[in-house]
């Protein structure tokens, strides 16, 4: 079970403008393997072509070369509605600006997934009721995201991104527009769903000291991987720890 | 999935109100006069039907004119040099016998009546009108207040009897049960005048009766017979009106009437005989008022016309300012299509809100000018189902081409947009 791939890009090349003068190559032949159940980090500085792999890794776009499988399926072979289809049911999102739908509450937030997964009103209900209970936001399901703190948005999108039981949660900065005490709470709560609930984790970050505490921390710099090692301050099992 | 498309619209169309409002104007202001147009236009059809229903639209009117003439109001082929009508060119007695003989099973009866002149009496004035039965049935719905109506043998006889107008009746002898047995005296040009009053009637206006055949003045009705200067039987007329027994026969009767009478004119020099029949008039006014109707209609559709563009342009603005919310829902799984039914699906409520709000008061203002113009409007449920089809159609069409702009969004743009 540990070892089995959920994420596989080989020699992946990224390009944009292709054919024109101003052809640019942002990725230089990326390989990634990420394992059900791993807690991976991907660092860089800005510009070091971070969006653009967390865009591939997500199924937002498909790669110039190189192949892709997420959980055995061939992205780059896949049509515009089969990438919306496998980002509804094998990825889970979470931004930086947590992009909640205004003016929905809490609890339709964390249904939209599982609508357009077609489930029906009352399965997608008691679900997202169950999954704004697990991130801690059972009592605020009704609130819409202009009553609710930074914090709390970033909670109720880690319960929308939970929704279909996607294989990874790929998470862009997560933290990057929180005050430090609540960061900390949000990457607790990525500890813990890693943790107890066997989620995989991808985190995209700019943040060497939140990277440490994942199991594998990736550096790309200038569309390449360059170093690929153990969180320096990772411990098995440190969201209990963490909790005394 | 389509539940929450629409429940998704009424949130955001309640989250923008005012905009929302402003976008259904257009929709509003273009189905209100649509619908007040026809509401008004099949209120005016339908009191026409009403007016002229009964024996007023079986009649059958037969006129002499001159050959050339292709009919009464041909006067463009009016030959003023030809001789003047005379009482062999004209129908008489026999003719009406002929007809009675050859279509009389057919036949209500033959309407004959003569306006005399204005009778005046005291400070009163009375127009004074001798007809025979058919001809008073032609008058419309009269009610008799007081007294009888002209009883058969006083048409027979020519008795001189009349009917008074109820407010005549009133005016001089204080009150229509008053009136009854009094003699009723005038003058009539220069010759005195003098019947009896047996019956006093007010009739009730229907309709577009006073609008299309000028406010009737005061009348008073006497038996034909009572009213002749001369014999009955040396009567000559050039114009006379029969009465068909059943609306479906006018037109075989019409012909085969028209025949029969034309025969004696084959020999006659300058004269024909012309017929028509209130049917095929009432129908030319109908046709009218469609066209009217239609080009009213055309200018309220150029309305609703802008009223949808209105839509179409508020829509791209709303999916422009809703970028980022689009980018979110495409990676969260949401296929083009389900985009482009989301924002389809708000073009189609705005419209369709808008046209409830239309048909109100459509409905409203059409039933409102149509009692200014003292007619009843009517509500067709047909234009009121091609409104609201109409309107969805507008929605679909305006909101295709924003909804395909937002199912068209490229998800990273999208979700990168500030």
């Amino acid at each position: 079970m540990k070892d089995e791939a959920v994420i596989d890009l080989k020699n992946i090349y990224k390009r944009f403008y292709v054919g024109t003068p101003n052809e640019l190559e942002i990725l230089h032949g990326i390989d990634l393997t990420v394992n059900r159940g791993e807690f991976v980090s991907i660092v860089g500085a800005s510009g070091s072509g971070k969006s653009t792999l967390m865009n591939i890794i997500g199924a937002l776009d498909r790669p110039s070369f190189g192949s892709y499988s997420l959980s055995g399926t061939d992205i780059c072979a896949a049509a515009d509605n089969e990438l919306s289809h496998i980002r509804n049911r094998q990825i889970g999102f979470v931004f930086q600006t947590y992009n909640l739908i205004p003016r929905n509450t809490a609890l339709k937030n964390v249904e939209l997934p599982m609508m357009y997964a077609r489930l029906n009103p009352f399965a997608r209900k008691k679900k997202a009721k169950e999954l704004l209970e697990l991130v801690g936001m059972g009592d605020r399901i009704s609130h819409t995201p202009d009553e609710l703190s930074g914090g709390q948005k970033q909670r109720v999108a880690i319960a929308r991104a939970l929704a279909n039981d996607p294989s990874i949660i790929l998470a862009d900065e997560p933290t990057g527009a929180l005050d430090s005490s609540t960061g900390r709470m949000i990457m607790d709560l990525f500890h813990k769903l890693h943790e107890e609930n066997g989620i995989t984790i991808v985190l995209i970050t700019h943040s060497n000291e939140l990277a440490e505490e994942t199991e594998r921390v990736l550096t790309l710099m200038d569309g390449n991987i360059i170093s690929e090692r153990r969180g320096t301050a990772y411990v098995p099992g440190q969201y209990k720890t963490r909790l005394q | 999935m389509f539940l929450d498309n629409i429940r998704l619209a009424f949130s955001e169309l309640l989250a923008n109100k005012m905009r929302s409002l402003l976008t259904m104007l257009g929709i509003v202001i273009g189905i209100a006069s649509v619908i007040a147009i026809m509401t008004l236009g099949e209120g005016l059809q339908n009191s026409m039907i009403d007016t002229f229903g009964g024996a007023q639209s079986k009649q059958i009117a037969f006129e002499v004119i001159q050959k050339d003439m292709e009919n009464d109001y041909d006067y463009d082929n009016y030959d003023e040099g030809a001789r003047q009508l005379n009482d062999s060119d004209r129908f008489d007695r026999s003719t009406f016998d002929a007809v009675q003989a050859r279509f009389g099973d057919r036949l209500e009866g033959i309407s004959l009546s003569t306006v005399l002149g204005k009778v005046k009496s005291g400070d009163e004035s009375l127009s004074l009108n001798a007809v025979n039965p058919c001809a008073l049935a032609v008058q419309g719905e009269l009610d008799i207040v007081a007294g009888r109506s002209i009883s058969n043998e006083e048409y027979e006889k020519g008795r001189k009897v009349i009917l008074l107008p109820e407010d005549t009746a009133e005016a001089i002898y204080g009150s229509a049960k008053a009136a009854l047995g009094n003699e009723f005296e005038g003058t009539l040009g220069k010759s005195v005048v003098d019947y009896t009053v047996i019956g006093v009637y007010s009739k009730k206006e229907k309709g577009l009766e006073s609008m299309l055949m000028g406010a009737s003045s005061a009348t008073g009705y006497v038996p034909y017979r009572a009213g002749l200067k001369t014999d009955f039987n040396d009567e000559h007329y050039d114009y006379f009106i029969a009465i068909a027994k059943s609306t479906d026969d006018i037109p075989a009767l019409e012909s085969e009437m028209g025949a029969f009478l034309g025969k004696e004119y084959e020999d006659n020099d300058t004269f024909k005989v012309f017929t028509k029949t209130m049917q095929s008039e009432l129908d030319m006014i109908n046709q009218e008022l469609g066209v009217y109707k239609g080009i009213l209609a055309a200018i309220a559709a150029i309305s609703l016309l802008v009223g949808g563009i209105g839509v179409m342009n508020i829509m791209i603005v709303s999916i422009t300012e809703r970028t980022r919310e689009i980018g979110t829902r495409k990676a969260l799984g949401a296929t083009n299509n389900d985009i482009r039914g989301q924002f389809l699906i708000e073009s189609i409520i705005i419209c369709l809100i808008g046209s409830a709000i239309g048909i109100g008061l459509g409905l409203l203002g059409g039933s409102g000018l149509a009692s200014l113009m003292g007619v009843t409007g009517k509500a067709s449920v047909s234009s009121i189902a091609v409104s609201v089809l109409i309107s969805m159609a507008f929605g679909l069409f305006f909101g295709l081409y924003p909804a395909n702009k937002a199912a068209k969004m490229n998800p990273i743009d999208a979700l990168r947009y500030e």
